[in-house]
């Protein structure tokens, strides 16, 4: 016998508790009359069962060496919400963030007020100065390779950094690449190798490759050589929040 | 608001957005079935809600909000980048010894599978209703589109798990019933 009275619609919906008290006792002495009904609703629950299960637990980026039995989701959640608890207590303000390479959850404090700024007005010097009432260095973020918005970033970081030569007070700027952001400093993709070695020629100047983005690709079989300008962080965007916390102002290409 | 109250409310921001971290991933690992992007999503994701924190008027909603920070910046990357790294295949779910274990792991395995094998729209349908218990209407709220797009696309994708993983075949339809009301 079959009885599609009720729509695969209504039944997911009884299954998901959102129908109103009315129609869901309708479902539950329908599923009493109707084997029909009752398998379909048997299954539906089955299937939203499973899916919950096969995500209870679910393998960490960074931390493989750790068995995943000891490192639920739910334990992991714990453990982090436990760290965090800890620097808010201890910083008063904080936020928590993996520590990927360390295999260990660690904490950093972010500043009350961090500094987002698009790239059209953060390289004003003025700008940067006004963040804080005195020059803020600047986080430049490069995870993209699209020309225009690289090419646009290069030209006004130039200009950044010449308009500055002659500034009692230096403002560094960090450029940190990650994803597709590497092939600005990769050696074999960058079309702008001279360009960046000259701002990398400015003391005030740093450029970093993301290890774990570097490493990713290597991982996947493909050479990443760099400009030796670079120099490597641990994780991008662990670097970000770290340099947050310092106060910089954090912009993305 | 005063700066006292200010600086509390953003203690509380940051404090309940560390909290979502662990869901997050587990969302983002359902969305994209690789650890490494999972993890990058969660952190631009953390990051955006930092950069927009003044966006969210209701402490209260700041899950859904997230969510759909995590939503906007999955298709981000989809309509950028599409799938180029295989799934996490074959990675061990559970490392005790028994049977039940093996038999725990091969199911598992199995579902991930076919979970991976929905069109990402449904696929996020799905876990946002079966992995975090999101309404239907809260499910829409983070995916931006219609309650009737929430209960079709869970309905086909529940339709395709089913017949992917065997759950039960399906049978022919005559007269249906429509749903009147969803909470």
């Amino acid at each position: 016998m079959t009885d599609r009275t009720y729509t695969d619609e209504t039944l997911n919906a009884f299954v998901d508790g959102e129908l109103d008290l009315d129609e869901a006792v309708e479902i539950l002495r329908a599923s009493e009359d109707n084997d029909e009904v009752r398998t379909r609703l048997c299954e539906l629950r089955y299937l939203k069962d499973m899916v919950a299960h096969a995500y209870s637990e679910v393998p960490r980026a960074y931390n493989d060496a750790l068995p995943t039995s000891s490192r639920t989701s739910s334990a992991l959640m714990r453990s982090v919400t436990a760290a965090a608890m800890v620097a808010f207590m201890a910083v008063g303000i904080g936020i928590g963030w993996v520590s990927h390479e360390r295999e260990m959850m660690q904490t950093v404090a972010v500043p009350d007020d961090p500094v987002f700024l698009d790239i059209s007005e953060v390289f004003s010097l003025q700008e940067a100065k006004s963040a804080h009432g005195k020059p803020s260095s600047i986080i430049l973020h490069v995870a993209t390779n699209d020309r225009h918005r690289v090419e646009d970033a290069l030209a006004k970081l130039e200009a950044f950094v010449d308009a500055q030569q002659l500034d009692q007070q230096r403002v560094a700027v960090e450029i940190v690449a990650n994803g597709y952001g590497l092939d600005l400093i990769r050696t074999a993709h960058t079309p702008y190798e001279d360009q960046v070695k000259q701002l990398a020629r400015d003391d005030y100047v740093t450029i970093l490759a993301c290890r774990q983005a570097v490493q990713r690709l290597r991982d996947r079989g493909i050479d990443v050589d760099l400009i030796p300008e670079a120099d490597f962080a641990p994780s991008a965007l662990d670097r970000i929040i770290e340099r947050l916390r310092e106060g910089w102002v954090y912009v993305k290409v | 608001m005063t700066q006292v109250g200010d600086l509390f409310s953003r203690r509380r921001f940051e404090k309940r957005l560390e909290e979502t971290r662990g869901s997050l991933y587990r969302m983002a690992y359902a969305w994209c079935h690789n650890r490494y992007l999972a993890e990058d999503l969660v952190q631009q994701t953390m990051l955006k809600a930092l950069e927009k924190r003044n966006q969210l008027r209701e402490l209260d909603r700041l899950e859904s909000w997230v969510y759909r920070i995590l939503a906007n910046t999955f298709r981000d990357w989809h309509r950028r980048e599409r799938p180029v790294e295989p799934l996490d295949n074959h990675e061990p779910v559970d490392e005790a010894g028994p049977e039940q274990a093996a038999n725990r792991t091969e199911i598992v395995e199995r579902v991930r599978g076919a979970v991976a094998g929905l069109p990402a729209a449904q696929r996020q349908v799905l876990t946002l209703v079966d992995l975090k218990g999101f309404s239907y209407a809260e499910t829409a709220g983070i995916l931006e589109i219609p309650i009737g797009t929430v209960m079709s696309r869970l309905s086909r994708a529940r339709q395709q798990l089913k017949a992917n993983l065997d759950v039960r075949p399906g049978n022919a339809a005559p007269a249906v019933r429509h749903l009147r009301s969803v909470k």
